[in-house]
């Protein structure tokens, strides 16, 4: 009998760790720290948590060079309401006020290198050796270069927030709540957490405590979108004095490679329906 | 006797779990790894992009106050052909919703929505439904009158500007890139290459339609279900693809180069 009851907690001992790895294994990706923002009861919009949120943004703002890492991955709600997550490792260099360069290695598979020099546009597909060009009659800055791809090429631009002349400018003016969840370690360093809301997303980030604060991981939460699908970043390698040479930013295409031309978007919104079929 | 069926009847129902557990990674691993240009997942129409994929932290602009205009590559479910649009059974989306092949549909009452509650189906519980359902509409409603305010008050001026300068900037695309393509005018199976005349400006500007594009997995299925002979053929320094009686380029389609249909090249 003792033998058979100490089977039966080894087999339920099993089971149980079993499912327990089973779990973890499926919470691992991506690691989000044990922050739990809903079971938060604070209402309001802390001083505090705003004022981090905008050093946050005026040190950025105040750099003239940065560049970072950043392992980004996001939900997007498929046909029957289910979500699937994708996402990409990006390095951002900027260099202020209109240089860009973006390396993008995908989780799908395929890199893409991004060059802008204040009026051209390149991108570069180097596993097709494909690139496309084109430069701008007049020069624009990144804001104006962000707005441009975004809708004129359909380029999405994650993160945009953080390479614009001012970023997170007047985040305030949106806000309904904005607390300091409080201190928490991630991969080794110190951070402040953040919690915020506005009418659209619920937004948490975690910034390195110190002089500057630097983003080490942000989760975004669409609430206002069909299934409230997330998006998740943890960032690595802030550097403040990356190497912004004009070879960083200008793109020289092999001697092999096939020029394409872009795709333009058009400005109507709505096509026609298109039927069914 | 019982102590060892039990026993026996625990140790099958955690293997089942392990297996359990295992199928359903080796799915999601297919799923995962089904990547490449859509062109996997077991026939289902899977979108790679939507609201969340930009990461902001303000979504207003892109996402509700603008409707940005979206040409996702889609999967052509028949043969193109020329002169005809490429059917693809699926209609572009305004970037509010995930929009690479379909425009994905959440199910009415489907659960996993935090701003959904499950049906009770009792006479007081659907009454406090009802009153959240009004609530939350009324602070809905509060939030779009406030968006509107805002909108109205400070940010109108400012989208004016920027959409002038939009519309500056694309041709200056148009111009120096040597070309860009686009549709225009809901004639999808003829996207037009346009030399640089004035009087495209203006259909550039006001009269174009969104087109589609063939994701490079699509188009080789595509090639696959017509068995079309593949040809390659260079004109005056463009690469272009015939396909039966379609002619395609490649284009790079955000950071993605795809193929779209092109009318044929002079001489051919």
């Amino acid at each position: 009998m003792r033998s058979t009851t100490r089977s039966l907690a080894c087999v339920a001992v099993t089971c149980l760790a079993f499912a327990l790895g089973a779990a973890s294994a499926r919470a691992a990706e991506p690691a989000a720290p044990a922050a739990t923002p809903e079971a938060t009861p604070a209402e309001g919009i802390d001083p505090d948590a705003v004022a981090l949120l905008t050093a946050f943004g005026k040190a950025l703002e105040a750099q003239p060079r940065y560049s970072f890492a950043v392992d980004f991955s996001y939900d997007v709600v498929q046909q029957h309401g289910e979500k699937l997550e994708f996402g990409s490792t990006r390095v951002y260099t900027v260099k202020r006020p209109d240089h860009l360069r973006l390396s993008e290695e995908r989780r799908v598979g395929g890199r893409r290198e991004i060059y802008y020099d204040g009026t051209t546009l390149a991108v570069y597909v180097p596993d097709q050796k494909v690139y496309a060009k084109a430069k701008l009659r007049q020069h624009r800055d990144l804001d104006g270069f962000i707005d441009v791809v975004e809708e004129a090429l359909g380029m999405n631009v994650a993160l945009s927030d953080l390479l614009r002349a001012q970023p997170l400018a007047r985040i305030e003016e949106g806000l309904r709540s904005a607390y300091i969840v409080g201190r928490e370690t991630l991969n080794g360093v110190e951070c402040e957490h953040v919690a915020w809301e506005t009418d659209e997303v619920d937004a948490e980030a975690w910034f390195s405590t110190g002089n500057v604060p630097l983003l080490q991981r942000a989760v975004v939460d669409y609430r206002e979108e069909e299934g409230r699908p997330s998006f998740r970043a943890q960032f690595t390698k802030w550097d403040r004095t990356p190497d912004v040479s004009d070879a960083v930013f200008v793109f020289t295409p092999p001697a092999d490679a096939e020029r394409v031309q872009f795709n333009v978007r058009g400005r109507n919104p709505e096509p026609a329906e298109e039927p069914e079929p | 006797m019982m102590g060892r069926l039990i026993v026996r009847s625990l140790s099958i129902a955690c293997v089942g779990l392990m297996f359990a557990f295992m199928a359903d990674t080796v799915d999601a691993q297919r799923r995962g790894g089904g990547g490449r240009g859509g062109g996997r997942g077991g026939g289902r129409s899977i979108s790679r992009s939507g609201p969340a994929s930009g990461g902001s932290f303000r979504p207003s602009r892109s996402a509700s106050t603008r409707a940005r205009p979206s040409t996702r590559p889609t999967t052509p479910t028949t043969r193109p052909s020329t002169g005809t649009r490429p059917s693809t059974g699926t209609r572009p989306s305004t970037g509010t919703r995930p929009s690479t092949g379909t425009t994905p549909s959440t199910r009415p009452g489907s659960g996993g929505s935090a701003t959904q509650r499950p049906s009770t189906g009792t006479g007081d519980r659907q009454g406090q439904r009802d009153q959240r359902q009004t609530d939350r509409q009324d602070q809905r409603d509060q939030r779009q009158t406030d968006r509107e305010d805002k909108f109205d008050g400070s940010r109108r001026e400012d989208w004016q500007d920027y959409g002038n300068a939009a519309r500056e900037d694309w041709q200056d695309f148009y111009e120096e890139g040597g070309g860009g393509y686009y549709y225009y005018g809901g004639y999808y199976g003829h996207p037009y290459y346009h030399d640089h005349e004035e009087s495209d400006w203006a259909i550039l500007i006001s009269g174009m339609a969104i087109g589609t594009a063939l994701t490079a997995a699509s188009f080789s299925s595509m090639q696959t279900s017509t068995k079309c002979t593949l040809s390659e053929v260079v004109v005056n320094g463009v690469k272009y693809f015939k396909c039966g009686d379609t002619w395609y380029n490649r284009v790079m389609d955000g950071t993605n180069v795809n193929y779209i249909i092109v009318s044929a090249p002079p001489g051919y």
